[in-house]
Order: C-alpha cells, then structure tokens, then sequence
C-alpha cells in the first residue's frame, strides 16, 4: 500500500507542481495545482492495485481531477483549465505512446499496433472521464459556498 | 463608449487567451462580455481554430467587424487568469476602457518564469514523473538531468518565434539523447534501470494533454471546427515528440 500507492502519489505532487511551473501557472496555485496531480494518480493507483483495473481507475481518476479541478475553480476564481490540465498530467499514457514508438523501430508492428490501442484507450478513458463532469452545470459546484 | 476601440480590447483579450491555451468557449464568452459593454446587445464573437471574430452593430458608425488570426501556440495559464480576471473587473465596471487597455498592455509582455526556476522545476518534475513510473532512483536522476536541458532548450526557443511541430520534435530527440548519454557516462546498469521511464518522464509535458482536452472540451460544447482542428493537432504533436524520441533512440 505505502509502496505502491502512497509513495507514487506523493512523487506525482511534487512532479505536477514542477510541470506546472512549464505551464507558467501563477505561483499560489502551484500547490493546488499539485494536489490535482496527486488525487489523480492516488485514485488510479488505488483501483490498479486492489481491482486491477487501470482504464476503469483512469476513468474514475480524471472524473475526481476534473471534479476537483471545478471546486477549486471555484472557490479560487481562477479557471478550472489551470488545475484540469495539470492533474491528468500523471494520468497521459506516455509510456504507452513510448512504446508504441519504440515498437515501431523494432519493426515489430503486432506489438506496436496493440500499444497504439492502448494509447487509444486510455486517452479515450481520459475523455470519458473527463465528460461526466464537465457536463455537470456550474451551479453542482456551488455546494459549499466560498468564503467573502 | 468608443466602439472600435472596445472591439479592439475584445480581440486582444481573445488573442491573449487563445495563444496562452484557453478552451473555444471561454475565448468567445469573454469576448462577447466585453462587447456587450458597449451600447448594443447586437455582438457576436466568434473562434474558428485559430482565427478570431468580433462584429457589434453601433449606431453611430454602423456595422464593425473585425478580425484576427492567432499564430503563436504556447502554454501560459498565468495569462489566462488575469485577463479572465480584468476582463471581470471591466465587466463589472471597476476598470475603465484606457486602464483596460492598458493593463491588457502589460498581460501581454508579461513576464515567465526565471530561466533557472523552469530548468530546476522541469528536472524536478520530470524526476519526480519517473519516480511515480516506478523508475529506480537512477532513472530519476537520469530524467533529472535531461529534464533540465530540455528545460533550458525551451526556455530558449519561447524567446523568438517557432513552428510547434519543430519545437516538439527537437524536444523529444533532445530528451532521448541526454538521456541516453547520461546512462553511457556513468555506466549506468541497464538490466537494472529502465531508460525509456527516464525518457517518458521527460517527454511527458510536450505531449498534447492540453490540446487533447481542450479538444473534447470545445467538441462537447458545440465548436466542432476548434475541436476538430484541435484533435489534429494532439495527433501532430504526438507524432512529432513520438518521432524525435524514436531518432534519438536510433543514435545508439
């Protein structure tokens, strides 16, 4: 648990916020910005490890970035693009689009057409995710009201 | 109110937004707020791609249309949030045209971040990116070191303008080679460490997250032909950054 999820997730702060600073993200947001990215990969860690499932995870994963994102729109006044952007950052299949890449010059073309779906699939797994939410109306993230 | 000049503070707002990253939506609705300062609820503001739109019947001087096409394409979310902010303030009257104007002014020659603050933060972040990968400690080193330089070469290249797709393709064999060099330098054990973690955590940020979401986001709310263009350019970018790695991969 601690290894495969806790560790990860604090590395994933550290690294949005860093990235972050690419974005040229106003300097008080940078930890919000962080936090986004660590609730991220904390829920995707999750379902990976206990239901071995990484697309649904990375469903359910950018719905909680996007669902964040929007309250700290928000509550801060800023848009939510800033904290959206930044927490599915963990969340883009690099690796996979690596792979398919590598799989490519390797000529092995099975290998790179199965990396290149799944490249399809967890960009589509961001899509998705990220749609649930962003349907919802700007009022669903009223609840709690912000502070005058 | 002077309507060229308010139409002309809606386009540098839209340009500003549409070049820092902003989705379709936000550009136009921004836009139309501050048209619909003037004397006449008849605006339109329109984004196509990356082309802008605005058209507001006055009557003193009949039918303005004015258009704009935006060319440069960089991330800067610092922007969009303080023209979102002072396009509010004009909205709600606490800012007058000339400060508007003004301010928009200096929006736009605003300063980035320090150049040591982006290497250290790229190196840092692109460390930390490996890390989660389950990369060993090496790895992040690795990621570090070539996160940096490519920090550096970015930093570098915002100075004077550059199409995109060269900016990205040279990052990512940039990316690659660092990489690569560092684990032949110091002997770095492959069996045990994983290179192509170090070059993800790398490359990570130059892959289109943002043009991918910003993409859905404008198909969902109705801008078919941003969405569209947008999901082109994911693919381009991937491509470009995918292509410089595989080049630097084939140096060694």
């Amino acid at each position: 648990m601690l290894q495969e999820v806790i560790l990860p997730s604090v590395a994933a702060f550290i690294g949005t916020a860093g990235f972050a600073v690419m974005f040229n993200t106003p300097r008080r947001e940078l930890l919000y910005c962080g936090f986004c990215g660590m609730l991220g990969w904390f829920v995707f860690a999750l379902f990976r490890l206990y239901w071995q499932q990484p697309v649904v995870g990375t469903v359910v994963a950018t719905a909680a970035v996007t669902a964040a994102a929007r309250f700290l729109s928000y509550h801060r006044q800023m848009p939510s693009t800033l904290y959206h952007i930044s927490g599915i950052l963990p969340l883009v299949p690099g690796v996979a689009v690596y792979n398919t890449m590598s799989a490519l010059l390797e000529n092995d073309l099975i290998g790179a057409f199965s990396y290149g779906m799944a490249v399809l699939k967890y960009a589509g797994a961001i899509s998705i995710g990220s749609i649930f939410v962003l349907i919802l109306p700007y009022s669903a993230f009223e609840i709690i009201k912000r502070r005058a | 109110m002077d309507e060229n000049r308010l139409l002309k503070l809606a386009l540098d707002a839209g340009e500003i937004m549409l070049a820092s990253g902003a989705e379709t939506h936000r550009v136009q609705d921004t836009m139309r707020r501050i048209l619909l300062m003037g004397d006449t609820d008849m605006v339109t503001a329109s984004t196509l791609s990356t082309m802008l739109i605005v058209s507001i019947h006055s009557e003193k001087d009949g039918s303005l249309t004015l258009s704009r096409s935006v060319e440069n394409r960089e991330v800067n979310f610092q922007k969009i949030a303080h023209v979102n902010a002072l396009s509010r303030a004009f909205v709600s009257g606490k800012v007058t045209l000339d400060e508007a104007q003004e301010e928009m002014e200096k929006i736009y020659h605003e300063p980035c971040f320090s150049l040591p603050v982006t290497t250290i933060a790229y190196g840092i972040g692109a460390a930390a990116i490996t890390l989660v990968f389950d990369g060993t400690l090496w790895d992040a080193l690795a990621a570090f070191v070539s996160g940096a330089v490519t920090g550096i070469f970015f930093a570098l290249l915002a100075r004077w303008k550059k199409p995109y797709f060269l900016a990205t393709f040279l990052g990512g064999i940039l990316a690659g080679v660092c990489a690569m060099a560092f684990y032949r330098i110091f002997q770095v054990d492959v069996q045990a460490n994983n290179y192509n973690i170090a070059i993800v955590g790398c490359t990570l940020p130059l892959l289109p997250g943002l043009t991918m979401t910003n993409a859905i986001r404008d198909i969902l709310e109705g801008n078919f032909i941003s969405g569209t263009a947008k999901l082109m350019e994911a693919l381009l970018i991937a491509v470009a950054v995918a292509s410089g790695i595989a080049i630097a991969l084939s140096f060694f």
